[in-house]
């Protein structure tokens, strides 16, 4: 017993001294307790108090999490025992999760169906910061059990989200195909996660034993192990096999909740990622995850843009158009290299800003003439011509044409993809890059049809409609100004994303 | 050898576990069934992380995975219940393949 001693103490200084490292998690955490008390007392009378909260809550997170870059300015941190790691990588994920969470509160602020349900909607903005806490987690965790936390931590937020107008069909059955198929998913990666605790005997993945362990655990175990736990990833990034559950989910949710999981949640899959995928890809590598990711890069991408090409509902085929991207975002991880980290960040921001914009023309559209279905576009660029103007920017940032930050984005992985291709001389990262231009041009058509039903077709009707929201207007032209602003200058976002 | 049992026994068992949930989860017409197969897999899981934490008496890191995994098993069901109650409220059924409003 008395050798315990020593490393209870140690361990207890260790956590003392990193608690001042996640200040910004404090904050969000007791900004939710706060919520919550505070939407139980005076959520009846103050509508308008749950989402103002939210709001400052947000704002002193995103000023910590910039104090943070001061903070680990000389060397990333190592706290509570490698259970987090603190790096700059992280920082720029929470910067990311922290804006569009901003947005979002926002976009739901003034969106009809949230807004007009019954059961109040205190309990949203909680849950918004909840899953905010959990990708938190999310982009800093360095340890198998911190993974496995945060990663339910995101996904129970997330089904309770998508199925939160209790009104609603569509919405409810989203929720139970999301949260069946979540646990399925986070079912099968705890499996595959006891497994490589097995080979190893350690549960921090960036422990030198962990991958000497997994090595000596001989190929096909060691494959079906990291396969397991990556599909508890692939969930999250809505990767080829795990990717069933995107269309009827975008779909049957909330439009700002689908904006909201099209952005933060997928990005914070894209950290954790990174963060295996780098672990598991040291000097002595035995598994090459290279070929495997890049299979499963061509994959995804040619499902989700051929898919979306007969799609007559906006936001399933934006549900497509997401896997499509993914599968882009994926070709990133399987160049993996240092212009690989910084280019799939860049890629993060440029495409969270056009998604997000994309919903957010959605949602002004759908809280004019309450529809969602492309047919009904018809037209409208007449009448509401700023809105519409702000769509086609975001769609030629989606497709990647100049001089958005898609095209910028884009034009960054494929150089960072066949700069790792001269380099490796690997036939796989050829291959994908051949794919990713074709699935580019794919693309077009779909992203097009907006723009076509938008300008060039007749309106069905002729009735006076609604005024739209200012509110989201003046985000969307925020957003579309961002849009223009990071494809033609983005050397500033840039650099200071090079690690 | 644990208590005179040899560790592949266990996993011969976890690996059972997991075969009959996932058959479960992939033949079952009802959510609650569903649930239930889900369940099994996560305890196949704890069930090695346990067994291999035996060997990892300093940190203790399958052990605590293993508590951690039961707590979170259980906030998941609960959530996936509250679910799948309003989704009988209105659909008056419960099987994934029948509710299926949105196609494409």
């Amino acid at each position: 017993m008395e050798q315990f001693f020593d490393l209870i103490r140690a361990s207890v200084a260790n956590s003392l001294n990193s608690l001042w490292y996640i200040l910004p998690e404090f904050i969000l955490a007791a900004g939710f307790v706060l919520m919550i008390i505070a939407d139980v007392f005076w959520g009846k009378r103050y509508k308008n108090i749950a989402p103002i909260l939210a709001l400052i809550v947000l704002a002193f997170t995103l000023v910590f999490v910039l104090d943070q870059f001061v903070l680990i300015s000389e060397s990333p941190k190592d706290l509570f025992s490698g259970m987090i790691k603190l790096d700059r990588l992280s920082a720029w994920f929470k910067l990311l999760f922290n804006f569009s969470s901003v947005i979002i509160v926002l976009f739901s602020f003034r969106d009809f169906q949230l807004r007009n349900n019954e059961k109040g909607w205190g309990e949203y903005y909680a849950l918004l910061i909840a899953i905010n806490l959990g990708m938190h987690f999310m982009a800093m965790s360095g340890n198998l059990l911190m993974i496995y936390l945060s990663v339910e931590f995101v996904s129970v937020c997330s089904y309770i989200m998508a199925a939160f107008l209790t009104g609603s069909q569509r919405s409810e059955e989203s929720g139970m195909k999301y949260a069946l198929f979540g646990a399925v998913a986070s079912a099968v990666m705890l499996y595959g996660m006891s497994l490589l605790y097995g080979f190893t005997g350690t549960l921090d993945v960036f422990n030198d034993t962990f991958f000497v362990g997994l090595a000596s655990a001989g190929i096909l175990s060691a494959t079906v192990a990291v396969l397991m736990t990556l599909a508890g990833l692939a969930f999250k990034v809505s990767m080829f096999p795990m990717h069933a559950w995107v269309p009827d989910v975008y779909e049957g949710a909330p439009t700002p909740v689908t904006a909201f999981l099209s952005v933060a949640p997928k990005a914070a899959g894209f950290a954790l990622l990174l963060r295996f995928i780098a672990s598991l890809s040291t000097e002595f590598s035995v598994l090459s995850l290279e070929n495997g990711i890049a299979v499963l890069a061509i994959i995804t991408m040619t499902l989700g843009n051929f898919a979306a090409l007969w799609q007559t509902n906006i936001k399933r085929l934006m549900a497509y158009s997401a896997i499509g991207q993914s599968g882009f975002l994926l070709m990133g991880i399987a160049a993996y290299s240092l212009t690989g980290q910084a280019s799939i960040l860049f890629y993060l921001f440029a495409y969270a800003i056009a998604n997000l914009g994309v919903f957010l023309v959605i949602g002004y559209f759908s809280n004019t003439f309450h529809s969602e279905e492309i047919d009904d576009y018809k037209g409208m660029g007449m009448k509401y011509p700023v809105a519409s103007a702000c769509m086609v920017v975001f769609l030629v940032s989606l497709v990647g044409i100049p001089p958005t930050a898609g095209f910028l984005s884009k034009f960054f992985i494929f150089s960072a993809t066949a700069e790792s291709y001269v380099l490796g001389g690997n036939i796989m990262l050829l291959i994908m890059l051949v794919a990713a231009v074709i699935n580019t041009v794919v693309s077009l058509f779909y992203y097009f049809k907006i723009p076509q039903h938008l300008y060039l077709r007749k309106a069905k009707t002729e009735i006076v409609l609604d005024k739209g929201n200012l509110l989201f207007l003046v985000i969307i032209i925020v957003m579309a100004l961002l849009t223009l602003f990071l494809g033609v200058f983005p050397n500033e976002l840039m650099g200071m994303m090079q690690l | 050898m644990l208590n005179g049992i040899p560790l592949e026994h266990f996993l011969y068992i976890s690996t059972a576990l997991f075969c009959c949930g996932l058959f479960a989860v992939l033949t079952r017409r009802n959510a609650v069934m569903v649930l239930i197969g889900i369940e099994l897999m996560i305890n196949a899981a704890i069930l090695n992380f346990v067994s291999f934490g035996a060997f990892d008496k300093i940190k203790n890191g399958g052990q605590m995975f293993a508590i951690f995994g039961i707590v979170l098993a259980a906030a998941g069901v609960a959530v996936a219940l509250a679910i799948i109650l309003n989704v009988y409220k209105h659909f008056k059924t419960i099987d994934p393949s029948a509710i299926d409003e949105m196609k494409g």
